[in-house]
């Protein structure tokens, strides 16, 4: 295969670009593609100073109208579901979406709950124009107080006692009528009415005593039968007294509590009517008003002084003072949310959202041993906080929330908030407890998360799907062009306004947009993440004002970005020191054969890098199997197993064709103590495999990186930048002899932004990117030797390396074929 | 005045209200810094109405019902017992010593204490019903013992004096009236 491949040219535009450059597959590349500078020139500004804010979040054109179409729909369902990676201002882009829109929607009311007299453990919801809602609960305090001072004041006042004389005196007169007159009867008869523990009898009495049972027996035959008839006649009638004595005691408490509530009713009317009329337009809270007005008026004791104790015993403090306290509580307002002094809907955002925190919950106060509610215990919810307007929830911490997702979709489901205990929700307690009266929802939820939980959700919960119907998707990237190079400027200007750093001028907004494209690992490409890129303003504000700088270039970003780099470098610090101590055995000059240096990315925290592995190949007589060490000793992930796979259809495909493949072939990561996934090393250990192969020894300044399909083209990767850098850091350690390099496919070229010091290298020619396109190309760099290209009858030129390597598979056929006749002989000599 | 009393005895039955008197007799111990002596009488009267054969009694409760020596006594103990333990509290807080006893006679009983013993009793008995009173025995006690009385009312009951008999000339002379409980009731 011919190793001219196709011609690639790379376009270099926008600010900074450094004119155009060609790579040619096969050839080093020019120092020019390897780092896509951003000219600071070019940006039309000296300080960010002198820029405004951008007009609207950095490329993400589609998240922003699926936002704008969500909040303006006010149908069911449609509330958000925002996805995308961390760190690339979700929160904020969403938060100031709401904002803009809530600030045009009206203020949502005030709620509050109110005492249901009717029945106590429903609590009745009452709405509020905004504001109004802590003016009721004041006036109800006010009222409550002046009722507690002139209540007992009408109960103290001459007609009130002379009315109540008057009914004490009817009843107590009624009684002792009664009793009176049937007592005399007896006494006539000789009999006294006597009281016993439990009620009243009647004795025979003599000359003021009752007669014993002696003197009884001693009496006369005719005597104490005159007696006996007599005590029953009185008997009867004292029976029939007595029944009539509850009648009378109703007839009592009736005839007082309406003297009380004619009392009352005169000395609350007027409060009541002043209230009431501070409330006229709101039919709810006159209706409340009323039943407050009608509970007064059955209930007037409560505002009188207690009565004494009938045993004498002492009421302690504590227990007067709470009783009396609980006693006023069912007037009290509890105002669960307060939109007074604000304007537009609210945009709340709950960063605890469970069960309690969405929905509200019911508190309990210990009281003498035990634990108490009522409504002024019921405490709002986020969801009523947002009511009206939006709710902004990160959906992992719901779904880990205690019962947050559940609660929410029952919410949003059924369109109202019920503030419910956890073991009402599970129906885990029997006990009583209170069952406010639901509030009307009206909310727009916006879910903020990372896009494998909506994934997920879409694909696993029916309801997600009925309650989220919009997708408000994040990029991760935006393309580099002159237009958002100046939009992140003006970013960048507008974190330094709000974060307060010190200006930056141009080359360090020109250095920090270059760090945006590293970041995505694409020189073509601004990162999103705007959280990182923030931390790094910040971090180089810090070393300008740690240098006593008053503005910030790009030297400061510079050290900020290798700051954080040193930070986290332990682990990569300690593995390029073994590689120079040789513990770790890697070859960076020399040649060798089925031996070629494949390199991998490692994330450790925030850091990621790349490291240098040394991949042989031997080759054996066998059936055609290449034998994945590390998925033997189940080291390798599913995608390396595929890409060791790929290599066995390579193999047969251009050498199998016209003869068995009767080798068996073992690859391996030497040194690997860990997991190996991807299949970015297939290239490198395909070339060690032909090398084996081919007997044909590689170069061991290169190291190489790229996957490989089936017909030997070589496909892009990953952390491109991160491989290089350890190649090229591995190098540093061991000696530069000014041979080494680094093979790349040709589709990396466009994600190449190498660090400064790499890219001085290669224009020094110290050190060399080799895109490659093909298998062939690869094979010819690493071993200096042509690959050959078949011919009609699919053999190859003598001396190519194909040509080697069919040889070496025709030596393994015949071999095996030769053994398998020495086989069949024995067996037939048997 | 202590050296003329030295003890205060308190008056109590099943019939009357006792509560009041206990604790005016404590709090009166307390201020004379004398004991406290309860003394719970057995109406032998009703005793002896319960062995009469038609013995009845009527109450809101259950109406008109037997009426036995039992069940008489039954209620004796009863009423005893809830006696000795407000007399008990009265003292642990009033901090003075008391003591108990449970005899048996006439409501009017002669022998309540001795020459130098103040003695309270309750001045109502407790309601049929809520306003139906049968007047207490207890007064019928002013005209028969020849030592200090004094009966104790309620404040709802009587507006808020305590109503006081002295029949001993000697220690109306030294306490006079001035000195007498004349508070309103706990």
């Amino acid at each position: 295969m011919a190793t001219t491949g196709i011609s690639r040219s790379y376009r270099e535009p926008g600010p900074g670009g450094a004119g155009s450059a060609s790579a040619e597959p096969g050839c080093p590349l020019p120092a020019a593609l390897l780092y896509r500078r951003c000219d600071s020139t070019d940006l039309p500004f000296e300080l960010v100073s002198e820029l405004g804010d951008p007009s609207g979040p950095i490329g993400q054109d589609r998240a922003v109208e699926a936002v704008e179409f969500a909040v303006q729909m006010r149908r069911k369902g449609y509330n958000i579901y925002a996805l995308g990676p961390s760190g690339t201002g979700k929160h904020t882009v969403i938060e100031d979406l709401l904002r803009q829109r809530a600030n045009s929607m009206p203020t949502p009311p005030d709620w509050c709950y109110v005492n249901n007299f009717t029945d106590p453990q429903q609590p009745r919801r009452l709405p509020l124009p905004p504001g109004r809602a802590s003016g009721l609960r004041e006036a109800m305090r006010r009222l409550v107080e002046e009722l507690r001072a002139a209540l007992p004041a009408a109960f103290e006042r001459d007609d009130y006692r002379a009315r109540r004389e008057v009914i004490e005196q009817q009843f107590r007169g009624r009684n002792e009528q009664a009793f009176g007159e049937l007592q005399r009867r007896a006494e006539q008869r000789g009999i006294a009415m006597l009281r016993t523990p439990m009620g009243l009898a009647l004795a025979p009495r003599r000359d003021g005593k009752v007669l014993t049972p002696e003197l009884f027996e001693a009496l006369p035959e005719a005597e104490r039968q005159r007696i006996q008839r007599d005590l029953e006649e009185v008997q009867g009638e004292l029976e029939a007294v007595m029944q009539k004595v509850p009648q009378w005691e109703r007839e009592h408490r009736e005839a007082v509590r309406e003297l009380n509530r004619n009392t009352t009713g005169a000395a609350i009317g007027l409060m009541m009517d002043e209230l009431r009329a501070g409330y006229c337009d709101l039919p709810d809270v006159v209706q409340y008003l009323d039943a407050v007005e009608r509970d007064i008026k059955e209930n007037a004791d409560d505002f009188l002084p207690p009565a004494q104790p009938r045993e004498g015993m002492p009421i302690p403090a504590a227990f007067e003072e709470a009783i009396t306290g609980a006693r006023f509580r069912r007037y009290q307002v509890n105002v669960i949310v307060d939109n007074g002094g604000k304007h537009g809907a609210p945009v709340i955002y709950e960063d605890n959202p469970t069960h309690q925190t969405l929905v509200g919950r019911v508190e309990h106060i210990a009281r003498f041993g035990t634990l108490v509610t009522d409504f002024n215990l019921l405490t709002a919810g986020a969801l009523h906080r947002a009511n009206g307007g939006y709710l902004v929830l990160e959906a992992q911490r719901l779904l880990a929330g205690y019962f947050g997702w559940a609660s929410l979709k029952r919410a949003l489901s059924a369109g109202e908030i019920r503030i419910e205990t956890l073991e009402q929700l599970l129906s885990l307690a029997s006990t009583v407890s209170l069952q406010p009266e639901p509030v009307p929802l009206d909310v727009k939820i916006v879910l903020l998360g990372q896009p494998l939980i909506y994934y997920l959700l879409s694909a696993l919960d029916d309801d997600f799907k009925e309650l989220f119907k919009i997708a408000a998707d994040f990029d991760d990237r935006v393309e580099r062009t002159p237009e958002t190079t100046l939009l992140y400027a003006r970013f960048i200007a507008g974190v330094v306004r709000r974060e307060k750093l010190l200006t930056f001028d141009r080359s360090a907004v020109a250095r920090a947009i270059e760090h945006a494209s590293r970041v995505v690992g694409d020189a073509d490409r601004l990162s999103t993440g705007l959280r990182g890129i923030v931390d790094l303003l910040q971090e180089a504000d810090q070393v300008a004002v740690g240098a006593g700088k008053e503005i910030v270039t790009a030297a400061e970003v510079q050290r900020a970005i290798d700051a954080q780099f040193r930070r986290g470098d332990r682990v990569y610090r300690r593995l390029q020191e073994e590689i120079g101590r040789k513990t770790i055995r890697i070859e960076t000059d020399g040649e060798e054969i089925g031996q070629v240096n494949g390199l991998s990315v490692i994330a450790l925290g925030g850091l990621t890098f790349g490291n240098p592995s040394r991949i042989t190949a031997r080759v054996r007589l066998g059936r055609g199997e290449v034998v994945d060490i590390e998925r033997e000793v189940e080291l390798g992930g599913p995608l390396h197993s595929k890409g060791v796979l790929i290599l066995s259809g390579f193999l047969g495909g251009r050498f199998g064709k016209t003869r068995p493949l009767s080798l068996n072939a073992s690859l391996v990561f030497e040194q690997s103590y860990g997991g190996v996934d991807g299949d970015s090393a297939s290239a490198a250990e395909l070339f060690a495999l032909l090398s084996a192969l081919a007997d044909a020894p590689i170069n061991q300044s290169f190291a190489v990186t790229g996957s490989v399909d089936q017909h030997g083209r070589i496909q892009a990767i990953g952390g491109v930048n991160e491989k290089i850098e350890g190649f090229f850091d591995a190098c540093h350690i061991t000696g530069f002899t000014g041979r080494q390099g680094v093979l790349i496919p040709v589709s990396n070229i466009d994600h190449l932004m190498l660090r400064q010091d790499v890219v001085a290298a290669a224009a020094e020619e110290r050190f060399r990117i080799f895109p490659i396109e093909t298998v062939d190309q690869g094979l010819s760099l690493l071993t200096g030797l042509h690959a050959g290209e078949p011919d009609g009858e699919g053999n190859y030129p003598a001396g190519t390396l194909n040509q080697r390597i069919a040889a070496r598979l025709d030596a393994f056929a015949a071999k095996a074929a030769e053994l398998a006749r020495n086989v069949a002989g024995m067996e037939a000599r048997k | 005045m202590t050296q003329l009393i030295k003890r205060l005895v308190v008056s109590l039955d099943a019939v009357s209200e006792t509560s009041l008197a206990i604790d005016t007799a404590a709090r009166l111990a307390a201020r004379w810094d004398v004991p406290l002596h309860g003394v719970f009488i057995e109406d032998e009267e009703l005793i002896g109405l319960a062995g009469l054969p038609f013995a009845r009694q009527v109450t809101l409760a259950t109406g008109l019902g037997p009426l036995t020596k039992n069940h008489i006594e039954d209620h004796f103990r009863a009423f005893a017992e809830r006696s000795r333990r407000e007399l008990a509290a009265a003292a642990a807080r009033h901090g003075i010593q008391w003591s108990f006893e449970v005899v048996r006679g006439p409501l009017a009983a002669v022998s309540l204490g001795g020459e130098h013993d103040f003695l309270v009793a309750g001045a109502t008995t407790r309601p049929v019903g809520d306003h139906f009173r049968v007047a207490s025995r207890c007064w019928s006690l002013t005209t028969i013992i020849a030592r200090p009385l004094l009966l104790a009312k309620r404040q709802w009951e009587t507006g808020g004096s305590i109503a006081g008999y002295w029949c001993s000339k000697e220690v109306r002379t030294r306490v006079g009236p001035r000195n007498c409980v004349n508070s309103s009731s706990p």
